[in-house]
């Protein structure tokens, strides 16, 4: 069964919008598979909500409605044909928006709520405050389930460094953060701001947050503002920029006389801020304890107050330790924990294996792409599973997809068989816009980004397939354990943390900007074991995600088939000496720079060696002495490696180079990029390459290669045979042993 | 002025605080009235849909003059305004037949809704009598707890604070005509213990008078800080004394079907009227009145008219 949520409007900035996403990965982590289905889909949200006349659920299904303001979902709700339950942000005060088009609105969403109460199996609130509401309302089985705050996305190293050089005074400042609206009282700030000038007449107060600029409200706090001096209005902003800002400030404040959880104390408090509020509806429940919580706005006592807590430094830190300890509480796993005692008995746990043990393990095998297609991880995962076949019961999960930068369905879906294995394909239900897509890449990467925004990347990176995901969820009890491979897409991303206790990962990563999202965390954290490809991988994981599970480098065996490189020289019409790169020829894997090096290569020496490249295109391959040779067989690629004068590897994103192996295995030594510390670490310990970093160093390591091809090849094979199948194949068998001896235990 | 927070040494702080504010010749801390914060009360839906319906039904009223954006936004105002004093006289002819559906569907609503606060009291009065018919029973043995079903719970689900146990699924299925079936609670909030069990002793029999309403109008909080007071049946007001708060702003009485408004065709022959049956059987039904915004003189009552494509009738 799934937990679908249902959500009025789903954007980016919109706090139901985040909970969902964030209920989302606990009910992930939970073994449930859902979607978010909202009647507005912000632009580019796509791929992470649907429309919500796209929702069908089944009977058995569980359907979560977010509810605030008056929406035509709540109807929608009481119809549906399945369980029910509704998450309760609350509903501003109507009193604060007499005679405006809201006050209907605010009025409306309670009504709903009251008249929702009747038809739902289970309520929550993200408070306790919310959960009264809920019961004065009629709400029974009514639970709370707090929020959750992931404090790393609020680290210093996150902000915005030039709206931080920007911020930067002598304050007090003061920030506050919230859209601007009458029961925020945005009217009290300035006061206090008022007092504090009087002591301290640097101060500062940062507001941050939406406004109507034509709002008689917002004019008239303006205009006071103004008369004021050192109230900057900053509006809504991006990520990195609220991050800065909570860096920027000494205090943060909140005069709101309404709070049903207030979602910016908990993110001041991740960002270590100390928090000033007043003590309105959920507020202290919200603080519990931490930060400083008062009961009447003395604006002239609360200035001394901001004073203190700003440069009394034993006040300060105490407040922030307080507030560091209170945020455990609204982490993802005591929010875990709140769901799962709320969804009890309403929501069947997911099945479970059976308890005696099998005598061959029955695994899933998932992989974004399976059978004829180009790929390293996709070669690898098949390579796995030829060889794993013969010790586990081994089913292929996978998509319909043949093309990585599209998705298309190329493959029907259902059973298929390729050699011994079953393979299972569902369709792709979003093809992808790569021009989009990397678009996208270039305004999330190398910043921090709210969930939102890096869940957007990884649904766009795609392949999305429900149907995958369902599989992965509803059959639990089919399957001992589970071998993932590569941790970068949605196969992974999402279908691991649904059975993450009996999953091991290929993660096949490389130093690139999405393996510091965060949303990846799941991923490398969750799983029994990662079966990493080279020591480097192992310490790149530490850096960017030190509570990674267990790692142990496996890597993959390889196999040289006896080569005749005069049947490649014929069949391809290559006579002279010739360097060669086999794989995915696109700006990813380095192809363009290459291109470019041996181009000058090619005008500064009359002898250069002819470039032969083999695989897939999707790019323009010209110039002299460049030759394409198209996708080739196995045996075609042993007798390419087998005679050229040196293999290239020219991609700066590699887990373990394949072809580097195999290349080693035929005698053939590497010229690789330096960039990527996995090719340099596999050429530094097989002494059987050269390194490149420019092009002065391109041409240099071809002619040391070129002088020395023999010698170096031989080191290359001596290195080769150390790896080889039979212990892959073992360490694959003792990992997924323990993963089926602790789950039947 | 208190303090809150556990980290912080209050007392000390506040009294540091204060000296430097008296040092600085001003006003220290005095007692205060501070107001206790209450959730917000329950919004009755169907109340509240009523009168909803009854301020909107009138398409050829303006909703009030309100922009967002700075600058522009004061000429489209400006521009907003202009328009409804030129065109009033347009709008009200294009919008006219508007005016006349949504005073259909608001009066429609009206009679449903009445409909179901009457079923509402007549389940609740059924369910105080077979309790009461239980407890007259002798004792009888414990019954296990059922088993947890992961169907779809039947109400009363369970409930975090009070413990309660949902009925389960499967339960449905078995003949316990003894056991009376759980409370329906159409969303109304739950009694306190006292006041529960003060409905078990005291709920009226249809005969004995008024039943205690099922889900009626509460007044929405107004005052900022009040603690507002879960909405209990005694203190609703009585179903009586509603419908003649209606009466007085209805222009029919008791018992007649509603006028309806001007049509700006000629009107039709009429079929003949049907019985008005659900209007006259019950003493509760509130007969669909006319709100505030109703015109005030209104044509015979049309019964159906046909289809667009249907065939005409001869």
């Amino acid at each position: 069964m799934a937990v679908h949520q249902l959500i009025p409007s789903f954007g980016p900035g919109d706090a139901s919008g985040q909970a969902a996403l964030h209920l989302q990965l606990l009910l992930r982590r939970m073994g449930h598979v859902g979607d978010i289905y909202a009647e507005e889909v912000g632009a580019g949200l796509e791929g992470l909500a649907r429309h919500v006349f796209t929702l069908r659920p089944r009977p058995d299904d569980l359907v979560l409605y977010h509810h605030g303001i008056a929406s035509p979902l709540s109807g929608r709700m009481m119809h549906l044909d399945c369980k029910r339950g509704v998450v309760f942000h609350n509903i501003s005060p109507a009193r604060f928006y007499r005679d405006t088009p809201l006050e209907h609105a605010l009025v409306a969403g309670r009504a709903q709520v009251a008249a929702l109460a009747p038809f739902m199996d289970v309520s929550i609130g993200d408070s306790d405050y919310n959960c009264a509401e809920l019961r004065v309302a009629g709400h029974r089985n009514v639970h709370t389930v707090q929020l959750f705050i992931e404090p790393e996305r609020f680290a210093a190293w996150g902000a915005n460094k030039k709206m931080l050089a920007g911020l930067k005074g002598p304050g007090p400042t003061l920030v506050s953060v919230s859209r601007v609206m009458p029961h925020k009282r945005f009217e009290d700030l300035l006061a206090l701001h008022r007092e504090l000038l009087r002591i301290r007449p640097q101060a500062r107060l940062l507001l941050v947050g939406g406004y109507e600029p034509g709002s008689r409200y917002f004019r008239g706090l303006e205009r006071e503002a103004k008369a004021l001096g050192g109230v900057h209005f900053l509006g809504r902003l991006s990520h990195a920029e609220l991050v800065a800002v909570y860096r920027s400030a000494d205090v943060f404040v909140s005069m709101s006389e309404h709070e049903g959880f207030s979602v910016p104390i908990i993110e001041a408090m991740a960002a270590q801020v100390p928090v000033l509020a007043y003590a309105a509806a959920a507020v202290p429940e919200t603080l519990g304890g931490a930060g400083v919580a008062f009961d009447q706005k003395r604006f002239a006592f609360l200035a001394e107050l901001a004073v203190d807590l700003r440069e009394d430094q034993a006040l300060r830190d105490s407040v922030l330790e307080g507030q560091a300890r209170r945020l455990q509480h609204f982490s993802p796993a005591a929010a875990q924990v709140s769901l799962a005692r709320a969804l009890e008995g309403v929501v069947a746990p997911p099945p479970r294996p059976r308890k005696s043990q099998p005598k061959r393990p029955r695994v899933a095998l998932v992989v974004q792409r399976y059978g004829e297609v180009s790929g390293g991880a996709e070669s690898h995962a098949a390579q796995v599973a030829e060889r794993m076949a013969s010790h586990w019961d081994l089913t292929v999960v996978t998509t319909c997809a043949k093309n990585h930068l599209t998705w298309e369905n190329g493959f029907p879906p259902g059973e298929d068989r390729v050699g011994r294995m079953k393979v299972l394909r569902f369709p792709v239900t979003r093809t992808r816009n790569i021009h989009a897509f990397n678009r996208l890449s270039r305004k999330v990467f190398n910043k921090s980004n709210e969930r939102l925004r890096e869940e957007q990347w990884v649904a766009e990176q795609g392949p999305l397939c429900p149907g995958l995901l369902e599989h992965l969820a509803s059959t639990q009890d089919a399957y001992d354990g589970y071998l993932f491979f590569t941790y970068l897409y949605t196969s992974t991303a999402f279908g691991l943390p649904l059975v993450a206790d009996r999953a091991m990962l290929v993660p096949t990563a490389h130093d690139e900007p999405p393996m510091r999202f965060g949303v990846y965390g799941d991923v490398f954290n969750r799983p029994r074991v990662l079966m990493c490809n080279t020591p480097e991988e192992i310490s790149m994981l530490g850096r960017f995600h030190p509570e990674h599970a267990r790692a142990r480098v496996v890597g993959v065996g390889v196999d040289a088939l006896p080569a005749v490189p005069a049947r490649f020289r014929q069949k391809h019409g290559v006579h002279g000496r010739y360097l060669l790169y086999v794989g995915r020829l696109e700006p990813g894997k380095g192809v363009p720079e290459l291109l470019k090096f041996y181009r000058q290569l090619r005008a500064r020496y009359a002898d250069a060696p002819e470039l032969v490249l083999a695989g897939e295109a999707n790019m323009v391959l010209d110039g002299e002495g460049v030759r394409h040779v198209g996708r080739i067989d196995e045996q075609d690629k042993h007798d390419a490696l087998a005679g050229a004068l040196a293999v290239v590897v020219p991609s700066k994103f590699e887990s373990l180079s394949l072809l580097t192996l195999e290349a080693f295995a035929q005698g053939t030594p590497v010229l690789v990029n330096g960039h990527s510390d996995v090719l340099v670490g596999q050429v530094e310990r097989s002494g059987a390459g050269r390194v490149y970093r420019g092009l002065a160093s391109f041409i240099e390591g071809l002619r040391e290669v070129g002088e020395a091809r023999d010698a170096l090849g031989k080191r290359g094979r001596t290195y080769a045979q150390g790896h080889t199948w039979p212990q892959v194949v073992a360490a694959y068998r003792e990992e997924m042993a323990r993963i089926v001896e602790e789950t039947h235990r | 002025m208190k303090l809150l927070g556990r980290d912080i040494p209050t007392g000390a702080l506040v009294a540091r605080i204060e000296e430097r504010l008296r040092a600085r010749g001003l006003p220290t801390s005095e007692p205060a009235e501070v107001p206790e914060d209450g959730v917000e009360p329950r919004v009755d839906p169907l109340t509240f849909s009523l009168h909803a319906l009854e301020e909107n039904a009138d398409t050829t009223r303006a909703l009030p003059l309100h922009t967002h954006r700075a600058g522009a936004g004061q000429v489209v105002l400006l521009a907003k305004w202009a328009f409804r004093k030129s065109c009033q006289v347009l709008i009200n002819e294009t919008l006219g037949r508007q005016r006349v559906f949504n005073g259909l569907v608001r009066d429609s609503y009206a009679q449903l809704s009445a409909e179901v606060l009457r079923l509402r009291r007549e389940v609740d009065t059924l369910r105080a009598q077979a309790a009461r018919a239980e407890q007259a029973e002798a004792a009888r043995p414990s019954k296990p707890p059922p088993e947890i079903g992961y169907g779809r719970p039947s109400m009363p689900a369970r409930d975090e604070r009070s413990g309660s146990s949902k009925r389960d699924a499967s339960d449905e299925g078995r003949a316990r005509p003894s056991k009376p079936p759980p409370d329906i609670a159409y969303g109304r909030p739950l009694p306190s213990q006292e006041q529960a069990r003060d409905a078990g002793q005291q709920t009226p029999s249809p005969e004995s008078g008024p039943p205690p309403k099922a889900a009626a109008p509460e007044p929405i909080s107004n005052a900022p800080g009040r603690t507002p007071k879960p909405a209990t049946a005694s203190s609703r007001p009585s179903p009586q004394g509603r419908t003649q708060g209606r009466q007085s702003k209805a222009s029919t009485a008791p018992g007649q079907r509603p006028a309806k408004p001007p049509r700006a065709q000629k009107a039709r022959p009429a079929k003949p009227p049907r019985a008005p049956r659900e209007a006259t059987s019950s003493p509760e039904s509130t007969t669909p009145q006319a709100g505030p915004t109703a015109p005030a003189k209104r044509p015979p009552t049309r019964s159906s008219r046909a289809k667009r494509g249907a065939p005409k009738k001869s």
